[in-house]
């Protein structure tokens, strides 16, 4: 466990982190895929994005999410496939944190993979902020030189996919009114 | 080095087990929501309607106190609670009145209310640790708000004014009274009159 070493574990978990990247892009591109016509409507009260637009829309940032998810798995482009998927979760969490400041909560942002039943809120917006960190991290060990995903770090993705998901799901939620259990 | 990568491996096959368990979970109660909702208060036919001013009236507790129902009570709401010692339900509901007194003290009391012999409330305030609450034994009470099922629930806002009613038979009712007053959606019928219309509009 000497200083040798911990280059080569931070290059291991930076493979990790962009495997869940990857994995979490491709899950978004095949909600988009599977729910077409829902998030097209999404588009239009969520972004904004004019009616005859919107589809165009969807179609660029699906195109975007496969593009960034593929690069990440290579690894002379995964410093790009980073930076494409750190600007992805830029835009998305301006156009939360837009919703929010016009009081527009309520509104569908296509952001789970199940109904919700919260508002927009400080979760969406952090959870933007720590993909596009993480985003940031693997695009800043890339620089550096990367390791192959291999099976191990594909793994990983998916037991990481699957916490994300069991959080997006929790935070869907309906809260409680405040009390004591009865 | 091959141990560390297994065991390795199976941590992580683990992990993944685990997500896939709290995902499945969290999903269940997702859907458990959904299919118990909407809950609200059934309102009945009464002879005040929402948003009238009720009348001020100041009854006698059981301890011996005065207590001023209805009317501008120097800016907090209240709520009657109509309940009876024969009454199940309202027993059942105790302890979700206890929760909602602690947690809207900000701004709401709680007055319970019943009708017939003090001897037998008095006995069943005792019983049930009611103390801390002002209980009126009155009929005109509940005459004037046209309770005729029990447990029955009346929110009075800051001004004075009926802002929701019904029976309540659960905390969901409950606070769907408390849901009632910040979203301005009176009750239940009117909650699912506006759904309605709002998916017939959207073509859900």
């Amino acid at each position: 466990m000497g200083e040798a070493y911990l280059p080569g574990a931070m290059q291991s978990l930076a493979a990790q982190a962009a495997a869940f990247e990857a994995l979490l892009l491709a899950a978004s591109a095949a909600h988009k895929i599977l729910r077409w016509r829902q998030l097209q409507d999404v588009a239009r009260q969520f972004a904004r994005v004019p009616a005859s637009l919107a589809a165009a829309a969807l179609g660029v940032a699906l195109l975007a999410e496969i593009c960034a998810a593929s690069l990440l798995i290579g690894v002379p482009y995964r410093a790009a496939g980073a930076a494409l998927a750190a600007a992805l979760w830029s835009g998305y969490l301006g156009l939360i944190v837009r919703a929010i400041l016009q009081d527009r909560r309520d509104v569908d942002c296509g952001c789970s993979f199940g109904p919700v039943s919260r508002p927009l809120g400080v979760f969406q917006a952090a959870r933007n902020v720590a993909l596009e960190a993480l985003a940031i991290l693997v695009w800043m060990s890339a620089r550096d030189g990367a390791v192959p995903v291999q099976a191990s770090e594909v793994l990983a993705g998916l037991a990481l996919l699957a916490l994300y998901g069991a959080l997006d799901q929790v935070m869907g939620l309906r809260p409680l009114r405040s009390g004591g259990v009865v | 080095m091959s141990f560390v990568i297994a065991s390795q491996v199976a941590l992580w096959i683990g992990l993944l087990v685990l997500g896939v368990v709290c995902m499945a979970l969290a999903r269940q109660i997702g859907v458990l929501h959904q299919r118990i909702a909407p809950a609200g208060a059934l309102s009945l036919r009464q002879p005040l309607k929402l948003g009238d001013a009720t009348p001020e009236m100041q009854l006698p507790a059981l301890d011996g106190s005065l207590v001023q129902i209805g009317g501008a009570r120097g800016g907090r709401s209240q709520m009657l609670l109509f309940l009876s010692p024969g009454c199940t339900i309202c027993e059942a509901l105790l302890p979700a009145v206890r929760s909602a007194q602690t947690a809207e003290r900000q701004w709401l009391d709680i007055v319970l209310a019943s009708d017939g012999a003090a001897d037998d409330h008095a006995q069943y305030v005792r019983d049930k640790g009611l103390a801390k609450f002002p209980y009126v034994v009155s009929e005109h009470l509940g005459r004037s708000y046209g309770v005729a099922k029990l447990p029955y629930a009346v929110l009075i806002d800051e001004a004075g004014k009926l802002v929701s009613t019904g029976l309540v038979n659960t905390r969901e009712h409950l606070e769907s009274l408390f849901v009632a007053k910040e979203t301005g959606i009176k009750n239940i019928q009117q909650y699912l009159s506006q759904r309605g219309q709002r998916r017939a509009t959207s073509g859900e």
